[in-house]
């Protein structure tokens, strides 16, 4: 029994860029994991419809995605802050002072953090497991970026930056703005791939 | 599976006792097959082996597919294997699955429609402690959540063995019901809680070996070990799925599938299973107990049964108008028989006789359904009766409006029949009718009880050709007479009349 | 290959006193360029095999080096490559990245990833050209953005200079390298769930056998190796098994990448070899160098959360396979974590367990109720709260979660809490005392 027919949240060239993509697998299926941050980035959550597109697009049922994007922590079925934190409360960062951070954050955005998200204004946060920056702990992640080898006073200056609508500096002696720099979270247009699809292989098998 | 197919065996220890065991097969039915007990949960013969509740833990000592502690559920016999279904690590390792699955799950039992069949029960029975140790709160979740019309779901109870999403992924073939997040938060759910769709959801209910899915229509009626079963097969349609009738104090509270590997497997439709509230009804909801005769007054009087019978005879043997005598194609064969008996003593000349064909309902599908609404029409033409369809019955009835005797008899004719049909009966000339209830017919002239085949012995032979038994599941009031023995009395009847008839005629000629 | 050598990340001024190879490029200025990789040496080692050497000549030299796996299980490298079908088998085969590092004190293939991504290329080059593989999927953290777009690039460049792609370098060679970005799970990184992953599903284990050179994606035979295991590969193939065995012990030849994390004056990553002792690690100025504030240490865990607490009376262990072995602990990702005099050891324990509790995905019934069941004790005993029968009962749960599982977050789940026990029961029993007196009061 079909739903009733989705909205399409993607814009038509970022729907051929994923048809293409689903080439590069056996089944359509794979490129979910994908797709779905995709449909997060555009939509501003994974909501009914998103779902339902997706399942559409990829060939499987609306609980299905349902069921895969609730595994998985990094997927919102609510609606995103603006600035999202997250802080990593596993053991390297305990022991390194995530707690004070944690205070720096609360004092800057009155929200305390915990392992549930929680909103206020424009920001949420919420803490998490461990984010593989052990070496320099403690750490926080904004908006996909890495805050790293913090202190609470460097901390603090991030927080306020952002608030006053300027791009952070690195907290850590390299560089850990995302590069390259480019705007989406998935890479350029097909167009430089030389990549050899499943769809030409059949077709070679085929002749 | 054909029988004449070899299953190549060998020779395997299971407790320190040789058995021959069919290679490659499935280690958890061989061990139940030679009667040892294996408890688990997650693992069903009818669906996709799971792996997950890790319940049917044995120990291995010789080959398999690894070392101490394997799940049964996963396990091919090979050669040299030697397993031990009841030492020490496997009672410790049973004890400890349900110490895990024990600690969270609420006690409900008292309330809880699956205690006495619950498998978590018998299991933490057989193989559990007698204790509980945890200090700890259980966690919460919803219960009693709307799956729709029929089921109920308690995701407190759910022990997340995942046959109800099997079942939708892999024997319906469309998924409805998945796990969502993750770990000890994992939750049963649908798409954003919308309701079940679909003729079989029942079967999640048998599958569930907790109470977490509930049959709402069987909710809070009574526990399980008040119902007295009957093995008897489904009629709602041509498939004859075989069922479980289970009846307390002369009512049907619930039925079930029966497993039968090449008819039905373990499952049966919503249909079948649900729509039985009509076998329950008695004189209070309408139910025909007596043989009731049309009056003077226009109204339908209590007859006795010979008198009815008689009247029936004689308004069959009329010469006027045409005769037309439809079967239930819920009779089963003796019946069958014994109306072909019965119909062939009349005349053919104004006589259209035979059993109901229903039209192709189109409410058939790729697992049990047919498109045949009714359970023996197979096996009625095998006697010899004439189908005779919607088409052939509106023309004739059409052709003799208002002159037609119509005898329409058994169990569930009144409720095949389309409207429009119906409609038609109400123009013809006269009505005899034998059946369940009088609601759709109340013009009747005369008006037999009919029982329903919950109340029957006798045999459907179903769309394939199988020949299925049928066994009463409920005794009808002692005033109602069986099918068989009402045509077999209206046959004497006819006989003597025609007999009479044919006295008369040859005194005619000699006079 | 190149001749500067660095041993740490950040990169520090000191030379190391060892051979170093897998960290040699990551300090070179924007070493994740191609051209500057290029410069550097990257793709050399894969031009020479494709030109010079058969698929099982490749295989042989990864085997008889002893290279064991780099992400946690310590499975001899090479030995699992010839598991996969004899190359006549017509089914398309692959070889499957784990770059889903999660296991907590564990940071080091992503400065592999972000810095000298061109080094994990050729090494998945050389591991397909080996086994014959069609392609490589690799399946990175979703938490890992930057190096996924990183390595994105990376692999977008080398396709365009025909080093990915069809008929590699001119040399008959096709291989393709496609690269999957996940949502945030740990049991991702368990090989099964894994593919499970990467085919677009939940990360649910699948049960074994069968093993994934049988049945991997798709169904199809496949490898599943780390991001640290395959960047061995180009050095192994170039210099041979007799120069990597020089390095480390005899059951674990070569470097590692050993993350120290936690109560340490310097953390960091660092390449040494196996065999260097914890103390060595933890105390020696070029790594660790010692305890913050110069106090006394409390517990260490050698490799990762999973290999649960050791003493400081076990700090001249040397890392390795068979020596963690034998304390009862393992290797695992070789990513120190140090606690100090001051920290709260049941605390310490209770985050792990509660990550495990976290990161469980939920099939079997021992993992998925287990490791809640335990936090809830272990969130009592630190807030001093026990029950006489605490220890017993979490004892007797651990035994209940190992062996017995599809995979092994449950026993990874039951080792740190067994060996904390093990070690510190004092402060466990500690904890159940105070709790009996207040009770009584």
């Amino acid at each position: 029994m079909k739903t009733t027919d989705p909205e399409c949240p993607l814009p038509k060239e970022r729907v051929d860029w994923w048809e293409e993509r689903c080439t590069h697998y056996p089944q359509r299926r794979a490129v979910l994991l994908p797709l779905l941050h995709d449909l997060q980035e555009h939509v501003g959550k994974l909501d009914k419809n998103a779902m339902i597109w997706a399942a559409d697009f990829v060939g499987i049922t609306p609980v299905e995605v349902q069921s895969v994007a609730t595994f998985y922590w990094m997927y919102d079925l609510e609606e995103r802050a603006r600035f999202r934190v997250s802080v990593c409360h596993n053991i390297s960062c305990a022991l390194r002072g995530k707690d004070k951070i944690l205070d720096v954050i609360q004092e800057e955005t009155g929200i305390e953090g915990g392992h549930h998200i929680q909103h206020e204004g424009d920001w949420s946060v919420r803490t998490v497991e461990c984010m593989g920056a052990c070496s320099t702990a403690p750490m926080m992640e904004i908006n996909g970026r890495y805050y790293e080898d913090l202190t609470p006073e460097k901390a603090r200056k991030v927080l306020q930056d952002l608030m006053a609508g300027k791009e952070p500096e690195s907290t850590t002696p390299w560089d850990t703005e995302i590069r390259p720099t480019t705007p989406e979270t998935l890479p350029a247009l097909p167009g430089s791939r030389l990549a050899r699809s499943y769809k030409e292989e059949q077709e070679a098998s085929r002749s | 599976m054909s029988e004449t197919q070899e299953v190549q065996t060998t020779k395997i220890l299971i407790d320190g006792v040789e058995h021959d065991a069919p290679l490659g097969g499935r280690l958890i039915d061989f061990l139940q097959d030679i009667g040892k007990i294996i408890p688990h949960f997650c693992y069903h013969p009818g669906l996709p082996v799971d792996a997950s509740c890790r319940q049917c833990q044995v120990e291995s000592k010789g080959k398999s597919s690894k070392p101490g502690l394997i799940v049964s559920c996963r396990e091919t016999i090979v050669e040299g294997m030697d397993i031990l279904t009841q030492s020490k690590p496997v009672e410790e390792a049973r004890a400890g699955v349900m110490e895990f699955l024990l600690k969270n799950h609420p006690l409900d039992c008292p309330i809880c429609d699956k205690a006495g069949e619950c498998t978590l029960q018998d299991n933490a029975y057989e193989t559990g402690q007698d204790h509980g140790r945890s200090h700890e709160d259980r966690h919460h979740f919803p219960k009693r959540k709307d799956l729709g019309e029929k089921i109920l779901l308690d995701n407190e109870r759910c022990i997340l063995c995942r046959r109800c999403i099997r079942f939708f992924d892999h024997v319906t073939g469309e998924s409805q019901l998945k796990v969502s997040d993750r770990g000890e938060r994992s939750i049963l759910e649908t798409f954003f809680d919308e309701p079940l769709h679909g003729n079989y959801q029942g079967n999640i209910v048998d599958l569930c070996p907790v109470g977490a899915l509930t049959l709402k229509h069987f909710r809070f009626k009574s526990r399980p070990w008040f119902l007295h079963p009957t093995h008897t097969i489904c009629g709602s349609c041509s498939r004859g799925c075989n069922t479980v009738v289970e009846v307390r104090d002369g009512k049907i509270l619930r039925i079930r599938p029966r497993y039968n590997e090449d008819v039905n497997g373990y499952w049966m439709c919503d249909e079948g299973r649900l729509d039985f509230d009509i076998y329950n009804q008695g004189v209070e909801e309408g139910r025909l107990e007596e043989a009731m005769v049309l009056g003077p007054d226009g109204q339908l009087h209590r007859a006795k049964m010979q008198d009815a019978i008689d009247k029936l005879a004689e308004a069959l043997v009329t010469d006027s108008g045409k005769v037309i005598l439809l079967l239930s194609p819920w009779a089963t064969q003796e019946e069958g028989e014994a109306f072909h008996r019965l119909v062939s003593t009349l005349d053919p000349k104004n006589v259209l006789a035979g059993f109901y064909q229903p039209t192709q309902s189109g409410k058939g599908d790729d697992l049990l359904r047919t498109d045949e609404d009714a359970p023996n029409c197979r096996g009625l033409r095998e006697t010899g009766l004439e189908a005779i369809d919607e088409g052939r019955l509106a023309t004739t009835l059409e052709d003799n409006l208002g002159s037609s005797t119509v005898f329409l008899t058994g169990f569930g004719l009144d409720e095949l029949l389309p409207d429009t049909i119906k409609l038609r009966i109400k123009g013809a000339g006269q009505l005899l009718f034998h059946g369940f209830r009088l609601a759709h017919f109340p013009f009747s002239k005369i008006a037999m009880p009919a029982m329903s085949p919950m109340e029957k012995n006798g045999y459907w032979i179903n769309q394939e050709g199988r020949k299925q038994y049928l066994r009463p599941a409920l005794q009808a009031p002692g005033t109602i007479l069986e099918d068989v023995a009402l045509y077999a009395a209206l046959y004497a009847a006819l006989d003597a009349r025609l007999n009479s008839q044919k006295d008369l005629a040859g005194e005619g000629a000699q006079a | 290959m190149s001749a500067s050598t660095n041993y740490s990340w950040p990169p520090r001024e000191t030379q190391p006193d060892h051979e170093t190879y897998l960290f040699n490029r990551v300090a070179i200025e924007n070493s994740h360029l191609l051209d500057v990789a290029r410069q550097h040496g990257a793709y050399g080692v894969l031009e020479e095999s494709l030109s010079n050497k058969k698929p099982g000549e490749v295989t042989a030299l990864v085997k008889d080096s002893g290279l064991r796996g780099r992400g946690g299980a310590g499975f001899p490298c090479g030995f699992k490559w010839t598991f996969m079908p004899k190359f006549d088998d017509p089914r398309p085969r692959y070889l499957a990245v784990n770059a889903d590092e999660s296991e907590p004190g564990t940071c080091k293939d992503r400065v592999l990833i972000r810095e000298d991504p061109h080094l994990l290329i050729e090494g998945i080059l050389l591991a397909c050209y080996a086994m014959q593989c069609q392609g490589a999927y690799i399946f990175i953290r979703g938490e890992y953005k930057n190096e996924c777009m990183v390595l994105q690039k990376a692999i977008e460049d080398a396709y365009a200079a025909g080093l990915i792609g069809k008929d590699i370098m001119g040399k008959g060679f096709d291989c393709d390298v496609h690269l999957t970005r996940g949502a945030g799970a740990y049991i991702c990184g368990e090989e099964t769930a894994l593919m499970e992953a990467i085919e677009g599903k939940r990360g649910h284990p699948r049960p074994k056998p069968p093993f994934p050179a049988g049945f991997g994606l798709w169904g199809q035979p496949t490898t599943v190796n780390n991001v640290e295991t395959l960047c061995n590969v180009p050095f192994i193939v170039e210099k041979g098994p007799d120069w990597f065995k020089s390095m480390g012990t005899e059951a674990s030849a070569g470097n590692v990448l050993s993350g120290i994390s936690g109560h340490v004056k310097t953390p960091g990553v660092f390449e040494v070899p196996l065999g260097i002792t914890l103390r060595e690690l933890i105390y020696g100025e070029a790594y660790g160098g010692g305890i913050r504030d110069d106090k006394q240490l409390l517990a260490f865990l050698p490799g990762g959360s999973s290999s649960g607490f050791l003493p400081a009376t076990e700090l001249d262990t040397p890392l390795t396979h068979d020596d963690l072995k034998s304390k009862g602990s393992m290797l695992g990702t070789a990513s120190v974590i140090v606690l100090d005099e001051d920290a709260d050891i049941i605390q310490a324990t209770r985050i792990l367990t509660e990550f495990y509790m976290d990161e469980s995905c939920g099939q079997c019934s021992q993992c998925r109720e287990g490791t809640s069941w335990l936090s809830e004790i272990l969130e009592r005993l630190e807030h001093g709260k026990g029950h006489p029968d605490d220890i017993e009962t979490m004892l007797e749960l651990c035994l209940q979660m190992k062996g017995k599982t599809i995979c092994v977050l449950s026993d990874a789940a039951a080792w740190p809490i067994e060996l904390a026990i093990k070690h510190f029961r004092p402060a466990f029993e500690k904890a159940i005392t105070a709790a009996t007196e207040e009770a009584v009061r």
